[in-house]
């Protein structure tokens, strides 16, 4: 079926299975392999993205669901050569290890700081409630939102 | 999975034709947190998939007539925000809050949590305490209502048409003197499915520290969620004091020996509701 949206400000028009997943669609369809797959049942939060606003598990999102919507993915973050604010603090904190959950990590926090740009540790913990990380621990993650939410 | 066709009504007019293509190998789409994994999963592979995404007149709360309308497309999130829910039905506010993770309660949905039926959703025994009733479509635009204990028959049934759907959920609000709460325990502290779940639903006497009109709603006990009309008998008319707490944790330990005798999980679920009957209680006062 043929389905329109935007991904990362740009239009898109497609021609996709019905049945797909939107992660399917994201990386195998329009190589935005940024995004990942971990368990593919929502519980890692390593497919995080933002429609229209709010993050959500791009794993349990079927592909015409996205119609007329707007996406952004990790893809979306750096632009015209620049990093994101929060990728510059995932950075300086050290807060990128194997570097697997970092997408959804990225994206989790973006959303909230569209919402709300100055949140309290509380709301940045549940904001990232629903990302597994293996590797850093999560301080380190925290801290660096924690860094950019105290940015003016 | 290769000829699945999906269905993107843009309103109510719209879904009401696409129901009439509805078969008993059809679905319902709302958030998707249970029927996208159910399909990557293999565990149904419909022919015909009605998406209520685009479906935003099912997308609401409003308070009316002494009663909270909610679209059946209202996510956790709306849900959990929304201030006339908190004012007059906490205990659900409390459940939408405490749903898996922030990114499941952006996409899931009050309606898909009722259309799923699953033993351990967490607004089904918050509905029954709540006494809030479903209202329902079908093809022909046709309106009924039901008890969320008529919708629900078993572990993943309602007693819904192939050409129906849930559009609203209708909770008559609770009056200043009421209380209530939700409680849930899991297997981890934050984004867990229910073992258990408790919602405490009571009116509240400030002068003679009585409850009355009590309502206790249990879930994850058995295929489906129940109200505990034993026990609430048992607490109508009651002193609000620690003993009553602990009347409550005995009593409800006792249903849940007589409701899963034998079950491997009895051992540990007669226990833990204990523990998550006196923190039901706490948060009460
Ligand atoms: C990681 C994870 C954590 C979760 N945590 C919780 C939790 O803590 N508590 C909890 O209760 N649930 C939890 N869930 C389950 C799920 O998120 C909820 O059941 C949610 O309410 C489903 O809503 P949905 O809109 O996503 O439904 P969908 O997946 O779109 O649909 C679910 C079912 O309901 C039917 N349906 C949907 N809408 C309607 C309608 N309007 N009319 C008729 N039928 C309809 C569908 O046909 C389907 O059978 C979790 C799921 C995941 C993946
Ligand atoms: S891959 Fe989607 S939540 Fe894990
Ligand atoms: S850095 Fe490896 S999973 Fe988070």
């Amino acid at each position: 079926m043929q389905i329109e949206f935007k991904v990362n400000g740009k239009s898109c028009s497609l021609d996709i299975c019905p049945t797909m997943r939107l992660i399917d669609l994201l990386r195998d369809e329009l190589g935005l392999t940024g995004t990942k797959e971990g368990c593919g049942e929502g519980e890692c939060g390593a497919c995080t993205v933002i429609i229209d606003g709010e993050a959500v598990n791009s794993c349990l999102v079927l592909a015409p669901q996205v119609r007329g919507k707007e996406i952004i993915t990790v893809e979306g973050l750096a632009g015209d050569g620049e990093l994101d604010s929060l990728q510059q603090k995932f950075i300086e904190h050290s807060a990128v290890e194997c570097g697997f959950c970092t997408p959804g990590m990225l994206m989790s926090a973006k959303a909230l700081l569209m919402k709300n740009p100055h949140p309290s540790e509380e709301e940045i913990r549940q904001a990232l409630a629903g990302n597994l990380c293996r590797c850093s621990g999560y301080s380190k993650i925290i801290e660096a939102v924690k860094d950019v939410a105290s940015l003016s | 999975m290769g000829n699945t066709v999906v269905l993107t009504p843009d309103n109510l007019s719209e879904l009401r034709e696409a129901l009439k293509q509805a078969a008993p190998n059809s679905k319902i789409l709302a958030g998707g947190t249970d029927l996208v994994l159910a399909m990557h999963e293999n565990r149904c592979s419909p022919d015909l998939i009605i998406d209520l995404s685009g479906v935003k007149e099912l997308k609401y709360v409003r308070l009316e007539d002494g009663h909270l309308h909610i679209g059946a497309v209202t996510t956790f999130t709306q849900i959990k925000e929304n201030e006339f829910v908190r004012k007059h039905a906490l205990c659900l506010t409390e459940a939408a809050a405490l749903i898996g993770s922030n990114q499941i309660r952006n996409a899931g949905t009050i309606g898909g949590n009722i259309g799923n039926a699953s033993p351990a959703g967490d607004t089904i025994p918050v509905l029954m305490a709540l006494e809030a009733r479903i209202r329902v479509m079908d093809s022909l635009g046709q309106v009924e209502e039901k008890d969320v204990d008529e919708l629900i028959v078993g572990s993943g049934k309602t007693s819904l048409k192939c050409d129906q759907v849930i559009t609203e959920v209708i909770i008559p609000v609770l009056g200043d003197d009421y209380r209530s709460t939700f409680v849930k325990l899991g297997s981890r502290r934050a984004v867990t499915i229910s073992k258990l779940n408790i919602a405490l639903v009571v009116k509240y006497n400030h002068v003679l520290n009585t409850i009355s009109d009590v309502r206790v709603g249990l879930g994850a006990i058995g295929v489906k969620a129940f109200r505990d009309r034993r026990v609430e008998e048992i607490l109508n008319g009651q002193q609000a004091d620690d003993h009553l707490a602990q009347v409550l944790a005995e009593e409800l330990s006792m249903t849940v020996q007589k409701a899963i005798p034998g079950r491997y999980s009895l051992p540990y679920k007669k226990e833990a509701i204990k523990g998550l009957a006196h923190d039901a209680w706490a948060n009460l006062s």
